[in-house]
């Protein structure tokens, strides 16, 4: 019966690990809810980086993330993109002429994103503000909702497992009914009885936390593995990622009190028939 | 000062039962105590009660001079750990070897691996219990051998009362008088015994208290 426990408890935490391991990931299938909210201001050739830099300071402060390109930084990243073939394209005083500064920026929502393009595209500095078009917006509703559907299944998944948890808990001591009986009337005492089971329970719940989390990382570095032989695919297994150490944190702390706040209930109701008259 | 003392004690159970019924004496360390009378006629329940199992629905029950109404479910243990219990039906735990069992008394308490092993073996020898049996489980003994294994745990950590519940009814007659006379000798160190029998051959080998219960009522006493 213990070994059935055990191996119970530790497919439901396999499985609370797995939905935010989707969680996670679910926005790789769906492209980035970001990406709505990003915008490069690419600068007119005639603007020096002095005004660039003081259009930021003074239009982008309340925004998520910006990260300025200088005409170094393009230049660089324009050599390696197109490597020996750059030399023939141009020389240096050449792209430097050519390539504009920009500015990379994550606004906080989309209509503080299309706000600022309506009011600043025409500002004389600006030459363009590029945006991911409009027209992908409606992905970003299915995004979420995608995103609520395994919030929701994690939810649930979570509420289940702390309910079989509790179920399965009061099982294994109604089980043991007659031993703790037997313990209480030869003097153990209440609380060491609600010990022994808390001690044991305590090593077995570690024991499974790091098992199912094991697992549950074999069969997803399977899966990168695979996706990245996949040339198609192989950006993918790039940006999959696993549980951050916060996330495997938390979701071990709310399992634990769920756990453990089962195991109190049903040990104080269960053993405490062996001590009263 | 009396170490176990009873006054007007009354059990009735939830169908109006009434399975004691004014009970009243007192018992001194070191006494040995015979209690006699037909199925139902209130032995168990008169155990169960000074056990701590259950309580008495009215009337005064006092061991070591303390109420049993002043133990609960925090310091009941406290109680249990001076008292031996030989139940009729063994409560033998069928999960765990026969010496584990044993042991439970002397766990509780928290002694040392050496102790316990030395104690058990000196209550093994004067039990009579084989020790090829200690590393069996209970099923696989007989009655009687099960019922010494309950014997020796209620002994095993020299408590200052014992309640012994029919502890020979699966024995035979050499066996039962070797009990007996365990249960007797332990008197000397001022151990009080209660003794549930029917068994008046075994009442007559050796001199104690008499009380002899019927329908829940102390029908005759000799104390």
């Amino acid at each position: 019966m213990k070994s059935v426990f055990h191996i119970i408890i530790g497919l439901f935490f396999s499985l609370l690990v797995s939905v935010l391991v989707t969680q996670n990931n679910i926005n790789l299938f769906m492209g980035d809810a970001d990406d709505f909210k990003k915008a490069t201001i690419y600068f007119k050739q005639t603007t020096l980086e002095s005004e660039a830099d003081k259009f930021a300071q003074e239009k982008l402060q309340k925004v998520e993330k910006v990260k300025k390109i200088s005409k170094e930084d393009a230049i660089q990243d324009f050599k390696n993109t197109f490597g020996d073939f750059s030399k023939n394209l141009s020389d240096l005083d050449t792209l430097t002429d050519l390539v504009p500064i920009s500015y990379e920026v994550v606004f906080t929502n989309l209509d503080d994103r299309k706000q600022f393009i309506a009011s600043e595209a025409s500002n004389e500095l600006v030459d363009e503000i590029v945006a991911v078009d409009q027209v992908f917006s409606r992905y970003t509703s299915l995004q979420k909702s995608l995103g609520a559907f395994t919030f929701t299944l994690f939810a649930i998944s979570f509420l289940v497992c702390a309910l079989l948890t509790s179920l399965l808990i009061k099982n294994m001591i109604n089980n043991d009914q007659r031993q703790i009986e037997i313990y209480a009337l030869f003097g153990q005492s209440y609380s060491a009885i609600v010990k022994k089971y808390f001690k044991n329970l305590l090593s077995f719940f570690v024991t499974t936390a790091v098992l199912s989390l094991v697992v549950v990382f074999v069969f997803f570095t399977i899966f990168k593995v695979k996706l990245h032989a996949t040339p198609d695919l192989k950006f993918m297994a790039e940006r999959l990622t696993f549980l951050s150490v916060s996330q495997f944190l938390i979701l071990v702390l709310s399992f634990a009190v769920a756990y453990f706040g089962g195991l109190y209930i049903v040990l104080k109701r269960s053993v405490l028939k062996s001590f009263q008259r | 000062m009396s170490i176990i003392e009873l006054s007007h004690v009354y059990k009735t159970y939830q169908n109006d039962r009434h399975a004691l019924k004014n009970i009243s004496f007192s018992a001194d360390a070191g006494d040995f105590i015979f209690l006699t009378g037909h199925s139902g006629a209130g032995k168990s329940t008169l155990f169960k009660i000074l056990s701590a199992q259950e309580s008495a629905t009215s009337g005064s029950v006092s061991v070591f001079g303390k109420n049993m109404t002043e133990y609960d479910y925090h310091n009941i243990h406290e109680y249990r750990r001076q008292i031996g219990i030989i139940f009729q039906d063994f409560k033998l735990i069928p999960e765990i070897t026969n010496r584990t069992n044993l042991e439970i008394p002397l766990s509780v308490l928290g002694k040392s691996r050496k102790d316990i092993d030395a104690e058990l073996m000196q209550i093994v020898d004067l039990v009579g219990i084989k020790h090829s049996y200690l590393d069996e489980y209970p099923e696989s003994l007989s009655g009687g051998e099960q019922q010494k294994i309950a014997v020796a745990r209620a002994i095993i950590h020299r408590p200052k009362i014992i309640f012994a519940d029919e502890p020979t009814g699966n024995l035979d007659k050499a066996a039962s008088l070797n009990i007996l006379m365990i249960l007797k000798e332990l008197t000397k160190w001022q151990t009080t015994v209660l003794f549930a029998t029917h068994d008046e051959n075994l009442m007559s080998q050796v001199q104690g208290k008499v009380i002899h219960l019927k329908n829940g009522e102390i029908e005759s006493a000799r104390l």
